[in-house]
């Protein structure tokens, strides 16, 4: 189970390495196994190094030691050796026998003078020295001889000199005649009873081979040397039985040589050989036992040799009173050997120091796996959990850190799956809240029946309904991105329209504000209330219409808040209203009807008056015969008729269908004066004071029937209210490009709470069957339709003023 | 116009009540040719001063009175004149061709309700009817 997980989890790993393991330089492992390493096998190695070299040291001082032991050992045996048989010949040259024959010969020769002395002499040593051998003494001396002991083997000559150096006796034919030329014999005759002479080693050539002699003093009764006697050696069957027989390893032997560096006795060298380092010799021939580290050896080497050495020190003495070379002892081995076990320590360390390298790293290799699994599995669970993918619960069971590491990791994966898995839930939550709130937003969008569009802050449709895109014949996909303008030729001139529209409202917008949310400024467009009061007519934009396919569309043109910096939009909504025009024209038909019996009435008033001159006139005329009195009522009957012309030319027009009729210039001043004599009649009190204050004005463009019809409400609706009696005051006046006229009666004036109301159709404050509640309403819708403005203003008891712009033709 | 002459008088008098002079001028042609004595009030106001003042509110025998007038107009003024008069007879001679307004006023005692613009006899015959009409007293 472990084993798969790892290897899914290496699998996993080494397709997303590059990927995943960013970041990681060294790996964690091999750091640690450096660090291991490091830390491991460098002390491991530097104490190595050192005990290697304490080691040498300190074998080379133990071999120093053993050789030196060896060397003072041996000299001491030779010591012994060389005493022993100093000793023997000491006992022999006191033999009775010998000391008397050598007695006997000195009385003989002490006896003869020196001439005598000198034949004899001459005489002697051309005889036979034959004889000597076979005297008495000289086979004493053959007896001396016959113990078969080293000494006796190594022996070449043994044999007995007098007090004039002739021989006397001897073991055979070597010695000479005659040695009072000789050291050995001059130095011992007269070197007194304790003397040894033990002389160099020298060549002989009789014998080829190096000898050595040492010569004892014959003392008689009184201790007088009366003799001496004579050994001599092969010195290196002397010594070898004593020096040859040491020898250690394959090669370590013991050695002599004398002062001046000749081989005494040496298992390998031949004896005479002298050693040609003198710096070795120098070394190897201290006074006190001791061994020395050379390079060279002596025996051909040139390398680090450890050489123990002694001198001989009871020897010297005797040698020293021989005025001879002094003996040493000298241990020695052959390099090569003597190091093989340093050699052989060195390679071991070294072994060892890479044994334990490699299983340092081995081993290490093995701990930081072991280590860094769990940490790599860590960071491939963080990673995961980073990237927020599912992490099962990490299994770490190492006992220490990193399993309390692995349970907080495992806490927190949790914590955070639970928090995700919540946070899903309520993004799943909010993205279908969303997607229905679009949805929801879309399907009210796409059911309003009026036809709506978005443009986006280049004025290019962004978002149309179904319902613009029946009214533009074309679909969605087709419009999206374009403009107005591309909507098509046979209509371009209606939307040119709403075009310039659009860019007039774009420039009047608020421009952008700052708003403060929180502490975060943002930046936005101020949405206009579309229910707020406009203080611009254009902005009333929902009051214009165009025509298009016959129908007729109101538009209106709004300002859409989005939180964002992707600039301001523009909708744009267009709702056919030909039914609602067709039945604002009936009801405003009806409403002038209505007030046509009103008015009916105040007319008939009007002509009646005239008409009761013209026919009282006429009457009188038929019965009067003063021609005076006829020619004045026939003039007043005529001046009459004129006064009912003019009053029906006012009243011409004012049912009349006013959808029909063309715009032209119209002259206010001209149309509110009709309107006047029209409103004037509708009270049966004839008491109202018209102050006409009428100025010079530039026309209008509009339909006259509508604008007089504007005035004959207004006007109607003050005579009404002041009941016929008071002032109306009327001006007009240019203003800026515009016309504006102010009507102001003296009437109850129009309470506070009905003020926002009176555009409203059918809000009438009359009783019933005497307004239709329509006629302040078609005054504004008719203001408006003419690009013009109303304001009213009222006080209770002092009269209400009504005051009208209107564009003036520029 | 001494007290004599208010009192002498053939067939006593007539107050026109009108606010157009040549109304009222054609009104006392045709009345002065049918010998009635007439006296003018241009409005309401006019006429009820005038009929608070001397005798004519004994001497007038008939008022024609218009409807739409200045300061008071025909109702106001019928409506005090059948309060403070009740048996001076009234005849209105309006423009307004309005039936309602006529059934309302014939309501308050109006005698007769004559449309402008009235014919010479018409006006005669209806004046000589009203007063050859027994008066009516308010006894109570």
């Amino acid at each position: 189970m472990d084993t798969h997980n790892g290897n899914s989890a290496s699998e996993v790993g080494s397709s997303g390495e590059t990927e995943t393991r960013k970041g990681i330089r060294t790996g964690l492992k091999n750091k640690l196994i450096w660090t291991m390493l490091g830390v491991g096998a460098l002390p491991l190695m530097l104490a190595m190094i050192l005990s290697y070299l304490q080691g040498t040291k300190s074998l080379q001082g133990v071999i120093g030691a053993s050789f030196k032991a060896l060397a003072y050992e041996t000299s001491t045996k030779i010591d012994l050796l060389i005493e022993g048989e100093i000793s023997r010949n000491i006992r022999h040259a006191a033999h009775p026998s010998i000391r008397s024959a050598i007695a006997g010969f000195n009385q003989t020769l002490l006896a003869l003078d020196p001439v005598a002395l000198q034949k004899y002499f001459e005489a002697e040593s051309a005889g036979s020295s034959r004889s000597i051998l076979e005297t008495e003494a000289s086979r004493v001396l053959k007896n001396f001889q016959k113990r078969k002991i080293l000494s006796v083997l190594a022996t070449q000559a043994l044999y007995v000199t007098d007090a004039f150096g002739v021989l006397r006796a001897s073991i055979n034919d070597f010695p000479g005649f005659r040695h009072n030329e000789k050291p050995d014999w001059s130095k011992t005759i007269a070197g007194g009873k304790e003397f040894v002479y033990i002389g160099p080693v020298t060549f002989n050539e009789k014998t080829e081979s190096f000898l050595m002699t040492f010569a004892f003093p014959i003392l008689d009764e009184n201790e007088k040397t009366i003799g001496v006697l004579h050994h001599v050696f092969d010195t290196k069957e002397f010594f070898s039985g004593a020096i040859e027989p040491i020898t250690f390893g394959e090669t370590g032997h013991v050695m002599m040589i004398d002062s001046r560096g000749m081989v005494i006795d040496c298992p390998i060298l031949p004896t005479g050989f002298l050693l040609p380092d003198p710096v070795l010799v120098r070394s190897v021939t201290g006074k006190n036992p001791d061994w020395v580290k050379t390079m060279g050896d002596g025996h051909g080497g040139e390398d680090l040799s450890i050489i123990g050495f002694s001198p001989l020190e009871q020897t010297r003495e005797w040698i020293t009173r021989s005025e001879s070379k002094n003996w040493y002892t000298f241990a020695w081995q052959a390099s090569d050997e003597l190091f093989a076990p340093m050699h052989q320590l060195f390679q071991w360390i070294s072994m060892a120091g890479v044994v334990s390298i490699l299983l340092i790293g081995g081993m290490g290799s093995l701990a930081a796996k072991k280590i860094v699994e769990p940490i790599r599995r860590l960071q491939k669970a963080a990673e995961r959990i980073g990237k927020g993918e599912k992490v099962e619960t990490l299994e770490i069971k190492t006992g220490d850190e990193l399993e309390a590491l692995a349970n907080e990791v495992n806490l927190m994966n949790d914590l955070l799956q639970k928090s995700f898995s919540g946070l899903e839930n309520q993004v799943r939550a909010k993205t279908e809240e969303v997607l229905y709130l679009k949805e929801y937003t879309d399907s009210i969008l796409r059911s309003v029946p009026d036809a709506v569009v978005i443009f986006d802050p280049n004025l290019k449709i962004e978002y149309m309904n179904g319902a613009f895109e029946t009214v533009a014949q074309q679909t969605a996909d087709q419009l999206q991105g374009h403009s107005l303008m591309d909507l098509g030729a046979e209509s371009a001139l209606t939307w040119k329209v709403v075009q310039d529209e659009l860019l007039n409202f774009y420039s009047e917008v608020v421009p952008v504000t700052s708003r403060k949310l929180g502490n975060q400024t943002i930046q936005c467009y101020t949405a206009q209330d579309p229910l707020a009061p406009k203080d611009s007519p254009s902005l009333q934009s929902m009051k214009q219409t165009v025509k298009l396919d016959g129908k007729v569309f109101a538009f209106q043109i709004f300002d859409i808040v989005i939180h964002d910096d992707s600039g301001k939009r523009l909708g744009l909504l267009l709702r056919d209203v030909t039914e609602d025009v067709e039945l604002h024209n009936q009801l405003a038909m009806a409403e002038k009807l209505s007030g046509l019996g009103t008015l009916a009435a105040g007319i008939a008033h009007e002509l009646n008056n005239p008409l009761v001159s013209i026919m009282g006139f006429a009457e009188a005329i038929i019965g009067e015969e003063d021609s005076e009195k006829i020619q004045k009522y026939a003039s007043k009957v005529f001046d009459r008729s004129k006064h009912m012309s003019s009053i029906i030319l006012n009243m011409s027009g004012y049912a009349r269908s006013s959808g029909l009729a063309e715009e032209k210039e119209v002259d206010l001043n001209e149309r509110i004066d009709a309107a006047i004599d029209i409103a004037i009649l509708t009270s049966y009190n004839n008491d109202i004071k018209v102050d006409r204050n009428f100025s010079e004005l530039s026309p209008i463009k509009a339909k006259p029937e509508e604008i007089q019809q504007i005035f004959i409400n207004l006007l109607t609706n003050a005579v009404q209210a002041m009941e016929g009696k008071g002032r109306l005051s009327i001006s007009t006046e240019g203003q800026n490009g515009n016309v504006l006229a102010t009507i102001s009666d003296t009437g109850p004036g129009i309470p506070q709470e009905y003020l926002s109301k009176i555009y409203d159709p059918f809000f009438t404050t009359k009783e019933q069957g005497k307004g239709t509640g329509l006629g302040l309403n078609i005054v504004h819708q008719l203001v408006l339709k003419h690009g013009g403005k109303i304001d009213v203003s009222s006080q209770k008891g002092k009269g209400t003023t009504f005051s009208l712009t209107f564009p003036a033709i520029s | 116009m001494s007290i004599i002459d208010n009192a002498s008088g053939t067939k006593g008098k007539i107050l026109i009540i009108d606010d157009e002079a040549e109304v009222r001028e054609v009104l006392r042609l045709h009345l002065e040719s049918a010998k009635y004595n007439v006296i003018e009030a241009a409005d309401g106001e006019e006429g009820v001063t005038m009929m608070k003042s001397g005798s004519n509110l004994l001497q007038v025998g008939l008022i024609l009175c218009d409807i739409r007038m200045p300061k008071v107009n025909g109702i106001e003024a019928i409506d005090y004149l059948k309060k403070e008069a009740p048996s001076i007879p009234i005849i209105v001679v309006t423009g307004y061709p309005d039936s309602d307004l006529a059934v309302s006023l014939m309501k308050k005692g109006v005698k007769d309700y004559l449309v402008k613009p009235v014919e010479k006899t018409t006006l005669l015959s209806k004046v000589a009817e009203v007063l050859a009409a027994p008066q009516e007293f308010n006894y109570v």
